[in-house]
């Protein structure tokens, strides 16, 4: 079971193997620990005890605190939990063979075959659109192999960024959003951002249980306090959130104070958790670590 | 897997806290001493190892059953707490 805490005032403690969940004002659950899978926690206001902590570290239940904005803030996990020292042998090392560039490479191409394939999909949904949108993804689709043929970062890069372009303008005009913009304000951007913090985070989570190292990246620049590897690795994912936010039309009621409102963050939160993608993730992260060791190619997931 | 929990406790102090920690562990109760849950794998020990801390006198069996088999179950009269099939699990519980 999944605990989406988005309410202030939530009190989370720990009593005979079940986590009790109180509310301010009264009104009282327990729900077994063993039945419990992951607590989100997305605002302020929410205690939580300490037995309870150290109980679902026991459990390996995963306890995770989203910002306002879907930064994932901080994850509370059991020491043990990234114990494999060779796959991160073998991160760094494939650095220095040009493995690792391979990887990010076909995450990259992974990420522009699936953005054309969300449009042809954005297509059938908005009719009247269908040949802008089926324009647009035949260009998408067409950049897709020129970034296996790349021989640098920078290349990458470009090509990524201008199927982006392509993609967003596409999706702007037909759909009336606002453009792409991670610093906007408006609904869209916000809800955006927040899928893509929830996704960094599924991520972040499933390279670290496969041992590897979150910082060391080889498309994104290594900086300080960057997940590079996280941010190559979410990139194939991205049209699945982008799908997901566009469905759930984002308006103006989702927003209080210029951040998303609480019952917007747990809605989206539901809904990435319906789409069940995380099993998905695990496999790919683990295609990666094959990858790197070379022992099999990476097969970039498909949407 | 489905787990039916039956115990046979004279003190009554142990008797209350052997069902709260069934009732915690997400067991519902069909008769006075019998209750039915759902465990994962492996789980069921780590209970059994939780009771033996408060149940020093008496009988308590956790005895495994296919998911399946309870359909099969024959009855005569209705269960006086709940049903004898126990409730699948909610997949997501926002607060």
């Amino acid at each position: 079971m999944e605990v989406v805490v988005k309410d202030w005032g939530v009190s989370l403690g720990y009593r005979r193997g079940a986590l009790v969940v109180r509310k301010r004002g009264g009104g009282e659950q327990s729900v077994p620990l063993h039945q419990v899978d992951r607590v989100w926690i997305l605002t302020g206001g929410v205690s939580i005890s300490s037995r309870l902590v150290r109980a679902l570290a026991r459990h390996f239940v995963d306890v995770v605190f989203f910002d306002g904005r879907g930064e994932p803030a901080a994850r509370l996990f059991p020491p043990e939990a990234n114990g494999t020292v060779s796959h991160r042998r073998a991160q760094y090392e494939a650095y220095l063979t040009g493995r690792g560039f391979e990887l990010a490479k076909l995450a990259v191409y992974g990420k522009v075959v699936n953005q054309a394939a969300a449009l042809r999909r954005l297509g059938a949904w908005r009719r009247e659109s269908y040949r802008l949108l089926a324009d647009a993804a035949s260009k998408v689709a067409g950049l897709a192999p020129r970034v296996l043929a790349c021989g640098d970062p920078q290349c990458v890069l470009g090509l990524e960024g201008s199927a982006a372009s392509i993609y967003w303008g596409a999706v702007s005009e037909a759909f009336g959003v606002p453009s792409r913009d991670p610093q906007g304000g408006d609904p869209f951007n916000l809800a955006l951002n927040y899928g893509y913090g929830i996704l960094r985070y599924a991520v972040w989570r499933q390279v670290v249980i496969h041992g590897l190292d979150p910082y060391a990246g080889y498309l994104h620049a290594d900086r300080s306090g960057r997940p590079s590897l996280v941010l190559d690795l979410m990139e194939e994912f991205r049209p699945h959130v982008d799908l997901m936010v566009l469905k759930m039309r984002p308006g103006l009621d989702w927003l209080d104070g210029g951040v998303l409102k609480r019952e917007a963050r747990a809605a989206l939160v539901e809904r990435w958790l319906s789409l069940r993608l995380e099993p998905v993730i695990a496999r790919q992260v683990a295609q990666a670590v094959a990858h790197l060791e070379g022992r099999s190619s990476y097969q970039p997931h498909r949407l | 897997m489905i787990w039916l929990a039956v115990y046979d406790i004279q003190d009554d102090g142990e008797r209350a806290k052997a069902a709260a920690i069934l009732q915690a562990w997400g067991f519902v109760r069909v008769q006075r001493s019998f209750f039915v849950g759902r465990l994962p794998r492996g789980r069921a020990q780590d209970l059994l190892h939780v009771l033996s801390r408060h149940v020093k006198t008496g009988h308590v069996a956790l005895i495994p059953v296919p998911d399946d088999s309870l359909d099969k179950a024959l009855e005569l009269g209705a269960p006086p707490y709940a049903p004898l099939k126990p409730p699948r699990y909610v997949q997501t519980l926002v607060v």
